[in-house]
């Protein structure tokens, strides 16, 4: 007799510790796997009533009001906010985005002393970790709590302060469903299976993510290419400090935490074989995104590679598709988030100096573990870009 | 380095940024907070009972199938009914009142908010 599958996904004591993930007590971790369970019950029950409820009687009432079918999504927007299935759908998510954040913050809060001693201690004297105190956090990063965590990404509560990564490492599972892997590194691997699949031969020595947060997907890639030496650069200096201590936690050697603001690289020209970013223009605005475009130009090398992974694009997608992928934008506090997946990424990279011949729009396939990949049931086969795929772009130096 | 703001050593610090609401009625959109945080909270006391059971029954103190398998006595019957009829009067209070204060007087406005 077979094992039976768990429905869903595992629960919080499987993510993979390193030497500064928080630890959970039995409530806490208890309270982190439900909320995974009903991220897991939401996506796939109720999220796809969305779609039922569009078609059955928010498109109809829309017909019959204005007699023609919808031209965009903000045409949508009004109708489908009356609607009680989405009422009720957007307030389940909007309170479980905050009940994480409240149970990550909670306990990282409590043993923030402990944390933040054991990361001083496995960043002291480090090389590979640089940051720069002066550096003045960009406005589109501190003029509200991205996604919904309170105080951002960049808030120190105390010297050398972590807890902004701790709270945010933690608690990433149960919004990805473990669908990003028990590291959380699901962008970084599917960008690593993408140059495997396409670019074989690629074989970079200086590598360069941007907005790499803590390391995540920084940290594939340099075990991907263990001859190159990788910088993952980013802003915010709570992120930096986590991702370097886990990194050597984790026992990856050739990545170096940069505290720069990507709009003002300070690297010299053709720097770089490849430059990725994952999860990263979202959370920028329209006038750092062709200045962040055209540092990468400047650093790309003779021949070198740029790779962005994102959100999917809006364009070329129904209505109603963009309309309910706008969701982040409108109500988790990502304020870029909708215009930038209506930007021509094509057009922005020729502005920034690339050749249109040598700019492209691809695609990341996530690399699930089966048993997660059949239990995630995403409306129509693709998720809203937290699973099976990824829209990508890039360019050739 | 930045200073945090006040409240920011408080976990349920709530997050800058506009507050959407998705409720003609925002009591229900408060209503909708309290009743997903009350459900969390549920199924985090059900998981630690879970792992009190099967600790007890490691340890040889509880059987679990003794739990599945319990019929209460005569005692224990009258005891449990009078558990769940007290419970009940409590968390259908507002509903219970609502409907004596009806039959008390038949013309009464329902109770003012």
């Amino acid at each position: 007799m077979s094992k039976p599958r768990p429905a869903g996904p595992p629960p919080w004591t499987d993510v993979t510790r390193h030497a500064v993930f928080p630890e959970g007590n039995h409530d806490e971790a208890a309270r982190f796997s439900f909320l995974a369970q009903l991220n897991h019950c939401i996506q796939t029950k109720v999220f796809p009533g969305n779609r039922t409820a569009w078609e059955k009687r928010v498109r109809p009432q829309f017909l019959a009001d204005k007699g023609r079918e919808p031209q965009g999504r903000e045409e949508i927007a009004p109708y489908m906010e009356r609607d009680l299935h989405y009422q009720t759908w957007s307030s389940l998510r909007r309170n479980l985005m905050e009940m994480r954040h409240e149970n990550g913050r909670a306990l990282v809060l409590r043993q923030l002393d402990t944390l933040n001693a054991r990361a001083r201690e496995l960043n002291a004297h480090s090389p590979r970790l640089e940051l720069d105190p002066q550096l003045r956090m960009p406005d589109y990063l501190t003029a509200r709590d991205i996604h919904c965590m309170p105080g951002g990404y960049h808030t120190e509560l105390q010297a050398d302060d972590i807890s902004a990564a701790a709270n945010y490492d933690a608690g990433t599972y149960v919004i990805t469903a473990g669908l990003l892997g028990p590291l959380n590194d699901g962008g970084g691997r599917a960008i690593v299976a993408w140059l495997r699949e396409h670019q074989p031969k690629l074989a970079p020595k200086r590598v360069l993510d941007i907005g790499c947060g803590m390391g995540l997907n920084a940290l594939p890639l340099a075990q991907a290419f263990p001859q190159a030496e990788v910088v993952a650069l980013d802003a915010a200096a709570p992120l930096l400090r986590y991702g370097h201590a886990r990194s050597l936690s984790l026992g990856v050697q050739n990545v170096r935490f940069v505290q720069q603001n990507a709009e003002q690289l300070s690297f010299p020209d053709s720097s770089f074989d490849l430059v990725t970013t994952a999860m990263f223009w979202h959370e920028t605005s329209a006038e750092a995104l062709p200045r962040i475009l055209k540092q990468i130009r400047r650093v790309l090398a003779p021949a070198g590679l740029h790779l962005s992974l994102e959100q999917p694009t809006y364009r070329g997608m129904p209505a109603y598709d963009a309309f309910i992928r706008d969701w982040d934008g409108r109500n988790n506090n990502e304020p870029f988030w909708g215009a930038l997946h209506q930007m021509n990424m094509v057009d922005e990279m020729v502005r920034a100096g690339f050749n249109r011949e040598r700019c492209f729009e691809t695609e990341f396939i996530g690399q699930l573990a089966p048993e997660l990949a059949a239990e995630s049931g995403m409306d129509q086969g693709r998720d809203f870009g937290r699973g099976a795929s990824w829209y990508g772009f890039g360019s050739w130096a | 380095m930045t200073f945090p703001p006040p409240g920011a050593f408080d976990a349920a610090y709530a997050a800058r940024g506009e507050k959407p609401r998705f409720f003609d009625d925002p009591a229900v959109d408060q209503l909708m907070s309290l009743v997903l945080a009350l459900g969390t909270e549920l199924a985090v006391t059900r998981e630690r009972l879970d792992t009190v059971e099967r600790l007890l029954e490691q340890a040889g103190g509880l059987s679990r199938s003794a739990v599945e398998t319990y019929r209460p006595d005569a005692a224990a019957k009258a005891e449990r009914a009078k558990l769940h009829q007290d419970f009940l009067r409590r968390f259908l209070r507002g509903i219970l009142q609502e409907h004596e204060r009806l039959a008390a007087a038949p013309d009464a406005a329902p109770h003012a908010t």
